[in-house]
């Protein structure tokens, strides 16, 4: 299999946290970092192996949007997904990388469109100051 | 008798994991590590599948969704940890026209070159908009070792462009008129002209080496063409932006120039350069293009390009019509002034699947020209970021000129056997009789009218196109 080109920092979101009409493009440049979206059905599918996956390849930070707990269409999905979250930081840690390079975002899709963008776009922000600052 | 058109497919593994429809969410840490995990019995192996993915690629890994649905393991797992989910990605492929159904079968035929077969009952509505809004009349299936890909009887999917004359004349016992220059294709088919976008890398290489091969034309833009491979000259007609230059390609069997009021001088300037080429003119659809058409065919014209939109539709600011609607307006026209059989009409626009090219000819259209599928077939998921002017997320245009041709050589023999299969069960053997065949097919309206209309009158609302 040919390997999809991997963002700097990629944003697995969940599908139903996305207010309507307002969804993030599906890629953009932020900070000179390469920023894409990947829509997932539910945070809890969310998986530490995949997590991994895109940080073999290079990828600076990975956040991951879910809906606010106890708003999870799967019931469980959103405490799932913090679960494996900290169990992918605590792996980063043990082999020496930054463990705030992972970070999990909670939105409602009862968020207006501009503010839930911009949550997402401050997390990622946050995601690649602290690259930045790693890489000095 | 000839020998049989036929096009040779290979399989062709996509490069990408194929974006499915659905996949399973796993509560995995309330696994109970049972020893019949229904994850070992899943039919498809799409665990199995999945767990050597994970182990044995390396990278960026987008999830896999290769679930049929079954829902075995969801019903069976002792301890309900799996759940069954439809992939947002997949919803996200194509856009309204080009759906996510069409994207799937689209990979499916350009990977195996096989027709796409579902087994299960066709689960959709009864009508939709466009072409789903009109049948033809399969009642010839019943032969199916005499008709179809397998049949013992020829046949022809070919087409003529060019003009043809109404009747001959003979003098002396011989023949007394010149014949018009003719192309013919194998398909009733050819290439579109490339959105600029898609005009990068190896993406037009590949589609004019599987016209060349395939015995297809292709139609490029004037400006894309720089040094024209001698080799391809055959398969390339030009879009001239106008009538100047064209000298440039005086060896090309065919060049399309755009409509315009002093375009009967500026075919005939071209035809005085080289009589045997054919000169199209393009047509943007409009509502009031019948006239248009019928106008440019009494001034000599011989083949005329209807240009519809992506999504099939005419150029109006008000309810435009569908590429079906548009074709049998303007076939309807030329019947009616008696010059139909002279010229050849290519439809442009609006062609995802290959039962549309069967519609649209029945519909009145001699040939059409498709863009967006041979593209899907390289995989791409028209998710539109080259438009936006941001890197293709799969890299497209560094698709490998070898595999993209035998992915679009796949999806042209689906077509071909596709249509061959619609002919055959129609009892159509030849592709220029199924042209403007409306006997053999039927609309929405006319059986809405005949059930309904007694009762309701005619329909109120217009129909989605």
């Amino acid at each position: 299999m040919a390997k999809a080109v991997c963002p700097n920092v990629s944003v697995c979101m969940c599908a139903n946290c996305i207010p309507q009409g307002g969804g993030l493009p599906r890629q953009w440049q932020q900070d000179s970092a390469w920023v894409r979206v990947k829509l997932v059905p539910c945070s809890g599918k969310i998986d530490v192996q995949y997590i991994l996956h895109i940080f073999e390849d290079g990828a600076d930070a990975v956040c991951v949007v879910a809906c606010p707990e106890g708003e999870c269409t799967l019931a469980q999905g959103n405490y799932r997904a913090r679960v494996r979250t900290e169990m992918v930081k605590k792996l980063l840690q043990e082999i020496g990388m930054d463990a705030n390079s992972m970070e999990l975002l909670h939105c409602s899709p009862s968020e207006s469109p501009e503010e839930f963008q911009q949550k997402v776009r401050e997390v990622v922000a946050g995601l690649v100051s602290n690259c930045r600052k790693d890489a000095e | 008798m000839p020998a049989k058109y036929h096009i040779h497919t290979e399989p062709a593994a996509p490069r990408f994991h194929i974006e499915g429809k659905l996949g399973i969410v796993d509560w995995r840490e309330d696994c109970a590590s049972c020893h019949n995990c229904v994850k070992k019995s899943c039919v498809y192996d799409i665990y199995k599948e999945e767990t050597t993915a994970l182990n044995e690629e390396r990278g960026y890994l987008d999830y896999i969704y290769k679930c049929k649905g079954c829902l075995t393991c969801v019903q069976n797992c002792t301890k309900n940890v799996l759940t069954r989910v439809v992939n947002p990605e997949y919803e996200r492929l194509g856009d309204s026209y080009y759906n996510p159904d069409i994207i799937l079968t689209t990979w499916f035929q350009a990977e195996t070159g096989s027709i796409p077969v579902s087994g299960c009952g066709y689960g959709g509505p009864f009508s939709g908009p466009g072409f789903d809004s009109m049948w033809t009349d399969m009642s010839e299936i019943v032969r199916p070792t005499r008709d179809g890909i397998h049949g013992r009887e020829y046949i022809s999917t070919s087409v003529d462009v060019g003009r043809k004359l109404n009747h001959l004349s003979f003098k002396d016992g011989r023949l007394d008129v010149d014949s018009p220059p003719i192309i013919s294709s194998p398909l009733p088919l050819m290439f579109g002209e490339l959105p600029p976008n898609w005009a990068r890398g190896s993406l037009p290489g590949i589609l004019l080496d599987v016209a060349k091969n395939l015995g297809l034309l292709a139609m490029v833009a004037e400006d894309d063409i720089k040094d024209l491979d001698p080799s391809l000259v055959e398969t390339v007609i030009p879009i001239l932006g106008s009538g100047a230059g064209s000298e440039k390609f005086i060896d090309s069997p065919m060049v399309i120039v755009p409509d315009s009021a002093d375009v009967q001088a500026v075919v005939s300037a071209m035809k005085k350069q080289r009589a045997e080429r054919i000169v199209a003119v393009r047509v943007a659809a409009s509502p009031d293009v019948a006239s248009r058409v019928v106008q440019l065919v009494d001034l000599g014209v011989e083949v005329v390009n209807l240009v519809h939109d992506r999504h099939g539709r005419e150029d109006a600011p008000d309810s435009p019509r569908h590429v079906r609607d548009v074709v049998r307006d303007v076939h309807g026209a030329l019947l009616k002034a008696g010059t139909r059989d002279e010229m050849t009409l290519i439809s442009s626009g609006g062609i995802a699947l290959p039962e549309h090219m069967a519609k649209a000819v029945l519909c009145g259209a001699d040939l059409i020209a498709t863009v967006l599928p041979p593209l899907v077939a390289m995989e791409c998921r028209l998710c539109g970021e080259c438009e936006l002017g941001n890197p293709c997320p799969i890299r497209l245009e560094e698709t490998e000129i070898e595999y993209g041709v035998r992915r679009v050589t796949n999806l042209m023999g689906t077509w071909h056997n596709q249509l061959l299969e619609l002919m055959g069960a129609m009892g159509i053997r030849e592709a220029r009789r199924l042209r403007g065949e409306t006997g053999r097919c039927m609309f929405v309206e006319d059986l809405e009218e005949q059930a309904f209309g007694r009762l309701f009158g005619k329909r109120k609302t217009d129909y989605e196109i």
